[in-house]
């Protein structure tokens, strides 16, 4: 591993996001947690710069995770992003550019997976 | 009076004036010179009864007596003229007067007849005709002296033959007029003396007067009518022949056309019994036979057509009384050819249909309207068949009634069809009405929509026997309108069979789901010629069906979402440890779990309580060893999923090593809310007390991971955990109230 990547896990299920969160440290990856978008845009303000945002599509709060993902889009083109939801499989062209949607329920090793392979 | 004027004595009035009369100065003298011959005359003219004058001398001087005295008077000349000359009294006619002396005075004779005069009797102007006669009068010795004039009144035969010629003329029109043809035949060759109109039309108006009939009417020869007359006119016995046929011709030329004639040959007689001619009168009939020949061959067609007819027909007078019948109407009653006439038909309808039948038979007949009734009839078998009976009244040409012609039709199979369609129709109508279909069916030509009650009903349309196609697509979602059909759908028969669409009714607005169905009515050349469908509201299925929609989904997404919180309690509870702890572990939570979603389930995922989500959390645990204890507030599904694992991890560790084991304690669950400077807050305790002496755990668990993170984390708040020597503590602090999203 060439360095510390940073990944951002935006769901709203508190036992979900900790146990990918803790998944995530386990592989060797610095985590932050959020459980709305506003969390997460807060979080990528700060200094330390998120290479990868995994969140969830269906939260409460004032936006959604595939508004998160295409802001994100926007502001940090660099971020990768990996959406997921429990609800129906997204139209394709509905998700940001060069993002990847990951399915609920997922195990835990699939998300390492898929988070490794957008990094690498 | 004198001797000498005696011979004037009974000479009447006019005898009186002469003997006073002053005669002295006429060219006769004084009356005592006048000779005797001249006295004479005088005196057989005065007592003559009938108007006489004398016209004596050279100028003619006149006497005259009473009776021709009324005819001077009468034109205003008596007594005027006595004793002046003839031709200064008849100014007027003095060259007539002066020739007449001079014929007579030179012993001629004149007579004039029929001459008219006006006379005066009994005070009155009267128009008398009369004969004048002139003769000469002779003195006594043979010389011309005078005029005697006789006057004879001839009124009353002038009269006569007057009033015999206007007869005649009279007898003339009319035998010209009559409408029967007639003409007088003289002597025995038979000439035509006199022929009317309309025997001068018989024998095309040829002018057959002064021939014989053998000239005039040459066709006839061989006929037999010449012999006839011959024989009528020898023997003086009149011949009358009946619907005699003749051949005639219109003209010499034309063809010999066939008639039918009445005539009578009657022989003419003179004053002595003499047969002098023959009078012939008679009527053309061939008309009136033509007529009769053509009414009673339409009424053997009339017969023969209704004889073939499979139908009963008969024929009523204008009584009502049936006069004829075909034989269908016998075979069908079995009754033998009579009894069904007049009245005997009454007898073979149905007792309960015959008093309505009676009513509606004697109002046609009355009134003449047409009979239109539907009865029963006995057939021979004695089985009651349906009838449509039918009559109609005929007139003849004159427009008269005539007859009454009418038909009586089984319809017994057809009434039982009626009924059965009736009935299906019936049932089909009651079922659409009970599963709430409509029908309709839409005319391609025109556009039109019919339908059943139901349509009008189901799309708030006020009922109507046909409306166009547009009023029904007006009403239709603008973004559903292509559904129904294509523009040209209906028309073209390209209309989608199945089709579900939105309107909104036309009385409500109320928006609605509708299902249709149609097939289409082609002609032989495949074109559309009608649309029949049926129509259903599917607007409650159509909700259930979203809501169902709705549901799967929602469950979809919670089964996933159960799955990524089962998945996530897996990897956490098989994290450094060994199987068989794991396995055990993990039963229990699982079965944490579904215990909260028990809760939820009850309150259909909406809100759970939070002491309910507590007391069910700890049911697998020793009850009488935990109170549980704070107000009733409302918690999301989520945060009761999480208290529900929650309260299970707390639970199972005091079971194993707190106040929940073997060795005694107790638990007390409790939640309040707490007024801080931040503002309200919900503190939730977990005390264990009276239990064994507990110490911090060497390695944090999934227990720990739960209730320090993810409890904290979905409420929002914090979680610390305390081990006292008297038990575990544990308690949340979160904001009031606790359930801010609607997760």
């Amino acid at each position: 591993m060439r360095e510390r990547e940073t990944v951002l896990v935006v769901e709203d299920e508190a036992l979900i996001l900790f146990t990918i969160s803790d998944e995530l440290r386990h592989a060797g990856y610095h985590v932050h947690e959020a459980q709305d978008a506003d969390e997460a845009l807060r979080l990528l303000a700060s200094d330390d710069p998120v290479g990868l945002l995994f969140t969830d599509i269906d939260m409460p709060g004032s936006m959604d995770g595939l508004g998160l993902a295409h802001m994100v889009r926007d502001r940090w083109p660099l971020v990768r992003i990996i959406v997921t939801s429990g609800k129906a499989v997204p139209d394709p062209a509905a998700l940001p550019e060069g993002s990847r949607f990951l399915a609920k329920p997922y195990t835990s090793g699939a998300v390492v997976e898929a988070v490794r392979g957008m990094l690498a | 009076m004198s001797n000498n004027l005696s011979f004037l004595a009974g000479g009447g009035d006019v005898g009186r004036l002469i003997a006073s009369y002053e005669w002295g100065g006429t060219a006769l003298g004084p009356i005592d010179s006048w000779p005797e011959a001249r006295r004479t005359a005088i005196a057989m003219v005065l007592r003559a009864p009938v108007p006489v004058a004398l016209l004596l001398g050279p100028d003619g001087v006149m006497i005259y007596n009473d009776g021709y005295a009324g005819i001077a008077l009468g034109r205003g000349r008596h007594p005027a003229c006595l004793g002046a000359s003839v031709l200064t009294a008849w100014p007027e006619v003095a060259a007539f007067n002066a020739e007449v002396l001079r014929v007579v005075l030179a012993g001629g004779t004149l007579s004039f007849r029929n001459h008219e005069l006006g006379l005066m009797r009994d005070g009155a102007e009267e128009k008398v005709w009369f004969n004048l006669d002139y003769s000469p009068l002779p003195d006594a010795r043979g010389e011309i002296v005078g005029v005697l004039v006789l006057v004879t009144e001839i009124s009353e035969r002038a009269r006569f033959e007057r009033a015999i010629v206007e007869d005649r003329a009279r007898l003339r029109q009319m035998f010209e007029q009559a409408p029967s043809f007639m003409a007088l035949l003289s002597g025995p060759e038979h000439v035509f003396e006199l022929t009317n109109t309309a025997y001068r039309q018989l024998i095309g108006h040829r002018d057959v007067l002064g021939l014989r009939v053998r000239e005039g009417l040459p066709e006839l020869a061989g006929q037999g009518f010449f012999e006839l007359l011959d024989r009528v006119y020898a023997s003086g016995e009149p011949y009358v022949g009946r619907g005699v046929k003749v051949l005639l011709q219109a003209t010499p030329d034309s063809p010999a056309e066939a008639r039918t004639l009445d005539f009578v040959y009657q022989p003419v007689r003179d004053g002595g019994g003499g047969v002098t001619g023959i009078f012939v009168q008679g009527v053309d009939i061939s008309d009136r036979i033509a007529a009769e020949h053509a009414r009673a061959a339409s009424e053997h067609q009339f017969r023969t057509f209704a004889q073939t007819m499979p139908n009963h027909v008969w024929v009523a007078g204008l009584d009502g009384g049936q006069t004829w019948v075909n034989d269908r109407m016998h075979d069908y009653a079995g009754m033998t050819p009579g009894a069904l006439c007049g009245f005997g038909w009454r007898g073979t309808i149905h007792p309960d249909d015959l008093a309505e039948t009676d009513v509606r038979w004697k109002e046609s007949v009355a009134t003449g309207a047409p009979y239109e009734r539907e009865d029963r009839r006995r057939r021979h078998d004695g089985a009651w068949r349906w009838h449509l009976s039918r009559a109609v009244l005929i007139h003849d040409c004159d427009g008269l009634p005539r007859c009454w012609i009418g038909t009586s039709t089984d319809i017994d199979d057809q009434k039982l069809v009626e009924q059965a369609l009736r009935d299906s129709e019936l049932r089909l109508r009651l079922s659409q009405e009970a599963a709430g279909i409509a029908s309709f069916e839409v005319d391609v030509a025109t556009g039109d929509v019919m339908g059943s009650e139901r349509l009008w009903a189901l799309w708030g349309l006020p009922q109507a026997t046909r409306v166009p196609l547009a009023v029904f697509e007006r009403l239709v979602l603008p973004e559903d309108r292509l559904a129904p059909w294509s523009e040209t759908g209906p028309r073209d028969g390209t209309a989608a069979k199945n089709v579900e669409y939105r309107i909104r009714r036309g009385d409500t607005g109320e928006e609605r789901w509708i299902a249709r169905h149609v097939e289409y009515l082609r002609d032989a050349a495949g074109r559309p010629v009608k649309m029949f469908g049926v129509m259903r509201d599917v607007t409650d299925a159509k909700q259930s069906e979203i809501r169902q929609q709705t549901l799967t989904h929602e469950l979809a997404h919670r089964i996933k979402n159960i799955l990524a919180t089962v998945s996530a309690i897996a990897s956490q509870t098989l994290r450094d440890t060994d199987l068989a702890t794991a396995r055990a572990a993990f039963d229990t939570r699982l079965q944490a779990l579904a215990r909260g979603h028990d809760i939820l389930n009850a309150s259909r995922w909406t809100t759970a309580s939070l002491g309910g989500v507590v007391e069910a959390g700890l049911g697998p645990f020793p009850g009488e060893r935990i109170t549980i204890n704070g107000p009733d507030l409302a918690i999301g599904p989520r945060r009761a999923l999480t208290l529900a694992l929650a309260v299970n991890e707390l639970g199972t560790n005091a079971l194993k090593y707190g106040a929940l084991g073997d060795n005694g304690g107790h638990v007390s669950v409790a939640w309040w809310r707490e007024d801080t400077a931040d503002g309200p807050r919900l503190v939730w305790r977990w005390a264990e007390a009276g239990g064994p002496a507990v110490s911090a755990p060497e390695r944090r668990g999934f227990g720990r991971f739960l209730l320090e993170r993810v409890l904290a984390a979905d409420f929002g708040g914090s979680v610390r955990i305390a081990f006292a020597p008297g038990g575990v503590e544990c308690i949340l602090t979160a904001p009031w109230p606790p359930t801010q999203w609607e997760d």
